[in-house]
Parts: structure tokens; sequence; C-alpha cells
């Protein structure tokens, strides 16, 4: 092939109309050029036109594992607004920050939330869908 | 069907229905788009995992106004950098070799795909690098121009051009290579 890169930027409408011009006399005169562009026609069309593949069921587990994550982050967001986390956040804020660290820490160990809290949602999503086994 | 502003304003109301409509209007798409840049389901199937936890957080402050699809696929192509590029092997412009890839049969949908050609494109995809088939899975079937793909990547123009015309001759190559 002699001009790969323009019949490409051709094909893909990627040439200025002055470069479409001259490319496209120079098609009229070159077969081997012609031969590569319709192959190249062929290649973007398929590649524009993917088949639609069925979902993978897993998705389903997904959607509910996140719909119990948005439930949640929405308690999360009423319950902040409640004027007792309110003054939790206030008494957070008086303690110095190099406790901080120490307090979150007792608090999570410390709490049946735990293990949720330290494996993260995402991680929560890869226990459920173990069950299907890693390639 | 709900529009993307009825939605995303029942998402920031904090209705559990319009986060709902948004995974059902979405959740295939952002996977279908992951598995593309990906080829790899489990990889795929985490991505599209994450992409939402994020949207939880960040719909309230998102305008309504705007199209969800392309925040969606921002979050989604910026999550499946950060993958190819906490695994430096992936990031390789090396075709992978021989076959089957490391995909090719593990997704029971792919063996169902009815058309013979676009098997031939979606088999020599996977054999591509990944970085050239995120380039162009973003201009050709996101119809992103090279500037919005460049952006996408985070990549310069010149780098995404070259990704572009290198990830097309290698499928035009191995496409022929499996018909002929």
């Amino acid at each position: 092939m002699c001009h790969d890169e323009l019949i490409q930027l051709y094909v893909d409408g990627a040439l200025t109309p002055t470069e479409r011009s001259v490319f496209s006399a120079h098609l009229a005169d070159c077969p081997a050029c012609r031969r590569e562009l319709t192959a190249y026609k062929a290649l973007l069309w398929d590649l524009e036109h993917p088949s639609v593949t069925p979902a993978p069921p897993e998705l389903q587990a997904g959607a509910e594992a996140l719909m119990a994550a948005w439930e949640t982050a929405q308690a999360a967001d009423a319950a902040a607004a409640s004027p007792g986390l309110t003054g939790l956040r206030i008494a957070w804020s008086g303690v110095a920050p190099v406790a901080r660290p120490a307090l979150t820490a007792a608090w999570w160990t410390g709490s049946g939330l735990a293990r949720v809290g330290r494996i993260g949602l995402t991680g929560l999503w890869r226990l459920v869908r173990r069950g299907g086994g890693r390639r | 069907v709900d529009s993307d502003q009825t939605i995303v304003k029942h998402c920031q109301a904090g209705r559990s229905d319009g986060f709902a409509r948004l995974l059902l209007a979405n959740q295939e798409r952002v996977y279908r788009r992951a598995y593309s840049f990906l080829h790899h389901r489990e990889d795929a199937l985490d991505i599209t995992q994450e992409v939402f936890v994020r949207t939880i957080s960040a719909i309230r402050s998102f305008d309504p106004g705007r199209p969800v699809w392309p925040w969606l696929r921002r979050i989604t192509t910026n999550l499946c950098l950060n993958h190819l590029r906490d695994r430096p092997a992936l990031l390789s412009l090396e075709l992978a070799k021989g076959q089957p890839d490391r995909t090719a049969g593990s997704d029971p949908a792919e063996a169902a795909l009815a058309h013979w050609d676009w098997q031939q494109v979606a088999s020599a995809m996977a054999r591509l690098p990944p970085l050239y088939r995120m380039a162009l899975v973003l201009r050709h079937q996101e119809q992103l121009t090279y500037e919005e793909v460049a952006r996408a990547m985070d990549l310069p123009l010149g780098t995404v051009k070259t990704y572009l015309f290198r990830g097309r001759q290698a499928l035009k190559e191995l496409t022929e290579e499996r018909g002929g």
C-alpha cells in the first residue's frame, strides 16, 4: 500500500477539503489505494456497528448491592442533617487531629460495622460474585 | 422513558426510584463500554460497580441540565485508565501473542455473536494493546473527535493519532489474517 495513513484519514473523514480533493485525484489513478480504501471502509463499518452481547447475569446482583449502598448513603445523609449528629461533628472537630486516627480505628474495630467498613462496597461486590469464579 | 434531567433531579432529591432508573438506563452500557476497553469480564464488572459507587456520592453536585452518559463515560474511561496504569504489562503497545487471547472463550456471550464480520473484528480487538483499543472505541464507537479522545485519555493529540493509525492498521492485518 502506498498511502496507508492518508487512506485511514480519508475514510475517517479527517482530511481537510483540500487534502481530500488531492487524495481523491490520486485514488482515481491508483488501484492499490482503492483496494485498501475498500478494506478500511469495511473495517470501520464493522467497528462502528458492534453486535450487542447479552448482559452478564452478575449485573443484577451488582444493581441490588448498589441500591443497598444508595439507601445507606441516603440514611447517612439524613442522619448527618439531624441535630444530634451535628453535635457529634462539632465534638469531633474539638478532638486533636493527632488523636483522630486512633479514635476512628477504635470505633471501627469496636463496631459490628467494622468488617463492612474495612472491605467497602467494592469488596462486598467481589465476595458476591466470587461464586462465579475468576478466569 | 424518563429524561436524564428527571432521573438526576429525583436522585438529588434522595429518591430511590431515581437511582434505580439511573441504573436501569445505564448499567449495561457502562459494563459494555468497560468491557470494550479491557476485554476482561470480571474487571469490567468491577469497574461498572465502582462507577456507580462514585455516582452515588457525586450525583448531588451534577448539573441536571447536562446529559448523563458523557459523565458516566468519563468516569468509566478514567477508572479503566487507572486500572491499566496500575498494571504496567497492560500498557505494552505490543499485540497479544497467539490465539486465543486472554479473553477468548471467557464470555459465553461472545460465543453467541451473530455477526461473523463483527466477530472477526472483536477477536482482533481483543489482541490489540489496550491503549490502542481504548482510542479506537472512543473514536469509532463513541464518535468522539480526535481532540476529545486525547482529552478523555489524557494524552497528547499526536499520540492519540498514532494510536489510532497503528490500531486500525493492526486491526486490518489481524482480520485479514483470520479471514484469509
